[in-house]
């Protein structure tokens, strides 16, 4: 359901936000009108529009795991607001596998002293998160200062990444699951910058964005295991994931990242996209720091009745296994003061490492053949068919396993070439523009190494995919 | 089943256009009410610039193409359109059912207007160059206010959007996209993976702008005949009178 209201807001939406887009405005001038973005109300128009996306999914392959399972994958409510002519503000958050996160906490009297509880209940898998959050000032020209939580210009998926857009009930192995872009889409980033359209010919336009951001960093989540045994003693396994993951916007990481995306779309339905990306990802605790660089080419083009669109993308860590051995050994030694033994419960460390390779790059490419479904099949007035078909591949060279660390024996890194390849078929329904649903057979191939994705230990798999996404 | 035909010299466009010497379609701001079968008189009368802002879409639609602000929008993508110097006679109609029907039927509307407002475009010498309606048809959140101009063979010769409200998928006000449109006929589908090119991201609004390009062709080729040309008169000429 879409609500719309209007409201005036009682201040600005941030100080810094406002004297910089004023200033901006002061330097840019008026912008020219523009009739298709410009309002007919006489005075400042103040609004906001409540919308978002969702999707579900019912999958099963031929393999232990995961068991066939219903999934609501992500619900994603959105805010766009208008504040005057030129201001605007944009807001997602994300509820991802998400049904229940509870906190609970309790301070109750005990004999010759007191309890003190805290406990954190949730259903697993579940992710509350701020995916957008930015605000955009019209400096004329087609061109707006854009500042906030964005999504980094990498390639065409991450900035097009809403699941109703899109014909698959999946996103690519590169963007998510191996992901090939510096975190996964969708990949969000405080950051600073410009993104502009500008027509090209009487056919042609040319979209650009440019940012400074905080970038990506390798970081930590410390994961706690409680492993009873029958026999011998139990451990509790405390487990930091390190892997790369988004900047973060506490003002507590160095701003030391830029990423840019030019497209070229000579006409309606062609685009070719070229984007880049280079940060330092190494944690600022580290004085030594490496730099991540990601090229990506992407676009869509018709042909005849067949649509195509894809993406590659390339990946490489600088001085990974140096900054990797500086990090973990500085997270080991941190942790290593609470490790201990006590009674029959042993307390471990270890390091699990994710998402980091010298290299990494990979592919997909899309085809569908929209059909328009005569009006009135099903009752819907204008329905759409799509038989579609994606394949994809993903190459990891010198994907890091894993680090156990001892304090003996230093840092142990496991590495591993790793290869994948998918190939989804199905079919796509959309009954309204907004709203698709999919059928698809999926075929996992483990061309070098294990599966990245699903984890399983089986060569390949065969699975079906029915889902369901809609915008509103 | 009654109709009124009410019609007036549009505003400021005509207004200017008749100080500047152009000469004005007889013309009278009005209606008269008529049984469907029954004959029509001729029209006649003077030009009478109208105020701006009189609804042109017969509903009370937000920011229907009525305002000052659209009317001025609208006068000019005319005078691009069609070239200076051109006159615009505005007519205005209440349908009958069987009308309302047909063009429902033949643009795949389930609600057409029942009260359109239609222009006749003129060059010199009362040369007829076409015809044009302003439609809004709502997008994701917000009505698109839209011209759709056709030559005298009821052909659309350019679409042009007047006023583009949502954040998104402003893409469909550019010339990129309009120009698929040109030259669509009734008979054509005007539909996405047919034989209009979708824009990704902005569907709903590539969706409206097809609604409503079907829905002015199946208007005005039911108001003026399916072969366009000059109104038949004593069919459907535009009546003055009161109303």
């Amino acid at each position: 359901m879409i609500r719309r209201f209007l409201v005036r807001p009682r201040r600005a939406p941030g100080a810094a936000l406002v004297a910089l887009a004023l200033s901006a405005a002061w330097l840019a001038g008026p912008p020219p009108v523009r009739a298709q973005q410009t309002g007919t109300a006489e005075a400042p128009e103040f609004r906001v529009d409540l919308g978002g996306y969702g999707s579900t999914r019912l999958e099963a392959i031929d393999a232990d795991e995961p068991p066939t399972s219903l999934t609501l994958r992500r619900l994603v409510l959105t805010t766009d607001a208008r504040v005057g002519d030129r201001f605007r503000v944009y807001t997602e958050i994300e509820f991802e596998r998400f049904g229940e996160i509870e906190l609970e906490k309790a301070l109750e009297r005990a004999a010759g002293g007191a309890d003190l509880e805290q406990a954190v209940e949730g259903t697993g898998g579940s992710e509350l998160s701020l995916e957008q959050a930015w605000g955009q000032l019209d400096l004329g020209g087609g061109v707006g200062l854009r500042f906030g939580a964005v999504l980094p210009p990498v390639g065409r998926f991450n900035i097009h990444h809403d699941d109703d857009v899109w014909n698959f009930p999946r996103r690519p192995l590169i963007d998510r699951a191996a992901a090939v872009l510096p975190a996964s889409a969708a990949w969000t980033e405080m950051g600073l910058g410009l993104a502009g359209r500008t027509p090209v010919g009487e056919t042609g336009l040319l979209d650009w964005q440019v940012y400074l951001l905080n970038g990506t960093t390798l970081d930590f989540a410390m994961e706690h295991k409680l492993e009873t045994r029958a026999t011998g003693p139990s451990a509790l396994v405390v487990e930091a994931a390190v892997g790369p993951s988004p900047g973060a916007v506490d003002g507590s990481s160095r701003a030391d990242a830029v990423a840019a995306r030019v497209a070229l779309s000579p006409s309606l339905g062609t685009e070719i996209g070229l984007s880049g990306y280079r940060g330092r990802y190494a944690p600022d605790a580290l004085e030594d720091g490496g730099a991540v660089s990601t090229l990506g080419m992407d676009g869509r083009r018709r042909l005849g009745p067949v649509e195509l669109e894809g993406e590659f993308l390339y990946t490489h860590y600088d001085d990974l296994t140096r900054v990797l051995g500086d990090f973990v050994r500085l997270l080991g030694t941190r942790e290593a003061e609470a490790a201990g033994t006590g009674g029959e419960l042993v307390t471990e460390i270890e390091a699990e490492i994710g998402g980091l390779s010298d290299d990494r790059y990979g592919f997909w490419l899309d085809a569908g053949l929209p059909i328009a479904l005569p009006r009135g099949v099903l009752g819907f007035e204008a329905p759409v068919l799509v038989p579609v078909a994606r394949y994809e591949r993903v190459w990891l060279s010198g994907d890091v396993e894993k680090v156990a660390l001892d304090a003996a024996e230093g840092v142990a890194v496991g590495r591993a070439d790793r290869r994948q390849g998918r190939l989804s078929v199905g079919v796509a329904f959309r009954p309204v523009p907004q709203a698709v649903f999919h059928l698809v057979y999926e075929r996992n191939d483990a061309i070098e190494g294990a599966l990245l994705d699903p984890g399983v230990s089986e060569g390949s798999t065969n699975g079906a995919v029915f889902g369901m996404a809609v915008g509103f | 089943m009654g109709r009124a035909l009410r019609i007036a010299v549009r505003g400021a466009l005509a207004a200017a256009l008749v100080g500047a010497g152009v000469p004005a379609e007889p013309a009278a701001a009005g209606s008269l009410s008529r049984p469907a079968s029954g004959p029509l008189p001729r029209q006649a009368g003077v030009a009478l610039p109208r105020p701006a802002a009189a609804d042109t879409s017969g509903a009370a639609r937000p920011d229907s193409g009525s305002s000052a602000r659209v009317l001025a929008k609208r006068d000019r993508a005319l005078r691009e359109i069609f070239g200076d110097p051109v006159r615009a006679v505005e007519d205005r109609w209440r349908l009958t059912r069987a009308e309302v029907r047909s063009i429902g039927e033949e643009a795949h509307d389930a609600v057409p207007d029942t009260a359109p407002v239609t222009l006749r475009v003129y060059g010199e010498g009362h040369r007829l160059l076409g015809y044009a309606m302003v439609l809004d048809e709502r997008g994701k959140y917000r009505p698109i206010t839209f011209l759709v101009a056709t030559g005298p063979d009821l052909a659309v010769r350019e679409v042009e959007v007047l006023v583009y409200r949502e954040d998104r998928g402003g893409e469909v006000g550019s010339a990129r996209f309009l120009r698929q449109y040109r030259g669509k006929r009734a008979s054509d589908p005007v539909r996405t993976h047919r034989d209009i090119v979708n824009i990704t991201g902005a569907t709903i609004s590539v969706n409206a702008l097809n609604d409503g390009v079907r829905r002015a062709l199946a208007t005005l080729g039911t108001l003026y005949g399916p072969e366009g040309g000059e109104p038949a008169l004593g069919r459907r000429v535009p009546l003055p009178g009161g109303g």
